[in-house]
């Protein structure tokens, strides 16, 4: 009978101790993971930002970088609108604004449509979501 | 002799007094489980530690802050307008402030040297690390960079520049892209260039208004110019303020002249310069778990969630929002 009990005793802590580090487990967050690609005129996007606004409720952003045109950010559910800014540097043009030094300065290429007055929209859903993004210079 | 024989006699008696294994496993899994809560416990009480000593130096920033205001009836300008022909360009509220949080002579030692800009100090004056600006949360400090070289000392403080002033008409496209530059411009708050605002021009009254906050530097070494808390040269390209434009720890990227680091994990930034982006922002950041701490430009310090509703933390930031300010 002492037996029966300790054994019973035993699973119990058994499983207690299974589930005890299960708390702090799974992103409570409720953001949702959004990846896929940035392409422009068909090539992608070498080095950028893209940022997801989201239109409802307080309007937080959600920014992830572009690395060799392949993006992954954590997003809230909802419908967002969609900035993408990538840059290079401009030949020949430099900065002093700062005393003794000669700066490179570069210049954003994506299009107004895509980001400063973006027209690009998408409806998170609540569960992985793959997005890519195909972007035209006209 | 026949001691030891009747001791051998009864170790091998079969009711011999001990523990069974299965005693002995559930004692050993109840101080595995006990372990288990304490230690994270123990490393918890020290971020704990790490967290008060950070919001007793955002206190001091805020009395010394009320100390100028005293003495001055203003406060400090947020940094302060080039003229050519000046000595000590880009000085900012950091070394306004000086005096007022127990740094007397280390002000006087910047006050008699001479320089035409103040990152061309030498790291004797300039780099000298202040630890009433450092959070001890964050592993970078005594950091040193964000005026163009690793010669100034760089801090975790920085003032309110606001959140993008409702009187900006590209404000109406909030969604969109709000105007949160906070050089040249006025975005809403206390500290802005060559600025001398008082008590009374928080509207919103000093409780809802934001002074200070916190933020994260990105290594302890690497120059580039207006990173936040670059006290030395880096104002005009972001250094001495925050935004409130986005929620603390955002993972909308910094736009500063140009980074540390672009890749740094927790506190991503975006080259302006090298990338052609207007307007220069830093958002509030920190290594404390779930938000960040300010001080009110009532000089008292107030932990705000990362998840603090986003116009809410516009509001704060803004020194005339009207309104009735929302819980936070």
């Amino acid at each position: 009978m002492q037996f029966a009990i300790s054994r019973k005793l035993w699973s119990l802590l058994a499983v207690a101790c299974f589930l005890s580090p299960l708390p702090g487990c799974g992103s409570s967050d409720g953001l949702v993971l959004v990846s896929g690609t940035v392409t422009f005129d068909g090539a992608p996007v070498a080095d950028g930002t893209i940022q997801f606004r989201a239109l409802e409720g307080d309007q937080k952003a959600y920014a992830s970088s572009i690395v060799d045109g392949k993006y992954e950010a954590r997003v809230e559910p909802g419908p967002a609108a969609v900035e993408v800014r990538a840059s290079r540097i401009v030949e020949g043009k430099f900065d002093e604004s700062n005393p003794g030094e000669k700066t490179p300065v570069g210049e954003m290429y994506i299009p107004e449509k895509y980001n400063s007055r973006t027209e690009l929209k998408i409806t998170v859903e609540s569960d992985k979501l793959d997005e890519n993004f195909d972007l035209v210079s006209k | 002799m026949p001691f030891f024989e009747s001791e051998s006699e009864l170790s091998a008696s079969p009711r011999r007094s001990g523990f069974t294994l299965v005693e002995l496993l559930v004692v050993i899994a109840i101080i595995g489980v006990m372990v288990g809560l304490l230690l994270p416990a123990v490393q918890a009480a020290r971020e704990s530690a790490r967290r008060m000593s950070c919001s007793n130096n955002l206190k001091q920033l805020g009395l010394s802050m009320h100390n100028y205001h005293d003495t001055f009836n203003m406060f400090p300008y947020g940094f302060k307008t080039e003229v050519a022909g000046q000595r000590q360009r880009r000085d900012t509220w950091y070394q306004r402030i000086l005096p007022f949080i127990e740094q007397g002579a280390y002000y006087d030692l910047y006050n008699n040297a001479t320089a035409e800009y103040i990152h061309q100090l030498p790291a004797t004056i300039a780099g000298v690390p202040v630890a009433a600006f450092m959070c001890p949360s964050d592993p970078a400090g005594p950091a040193r960079g964000g005026g163009g070289s690793d010669n100034g000392f760089q801090g975790n403080y920085v003032v309110c520049a606001g959140g993008g002033s409702p009187n900006n008409p590209i404000l109406a496209q909030i969604t969109v892209a709000i105007n949160m530059n906070m050089i040249s411009v006025d975005p809403g708050g206390m500290f802005g260039q060559q600025t001398s605002r008082r008590f009374r021009d928080a509207i919103d009254g000093t409780s809802n208004t934001l002074l200070a906050s916190e933020g994260m530097i990105r290594g302890a070494t690497g120059g580039q110019w207006g990173e936040l808390g670059g006290y030395w040269g880096g104002a005009p390209h972001g250094s001495f303020a925050f935004s409130t434009a986005e929620a603390p720890n955002t993972t909308v990227p910094d736009r500063v002249y140009s980074c540390k680091s672009t890749t740094f994990r927790r506190a991503p930034c975006e080259n302006g310069n090298a990338g052609g982006l207007g307007g220069r922002w830093n958002f509030a950041r920190s290594y404390h778990p779930g938000g960040v701490q300010v001080t009110l430009c009532d000089a008292s310090v107030r932990f705000v969630s990362s998840s603090v509703d986003r116009q809410t933390w516009r509001n704060l930031g803004n020194r005339d929002e009207g309104g009735v300010p929302a819980e936070y």
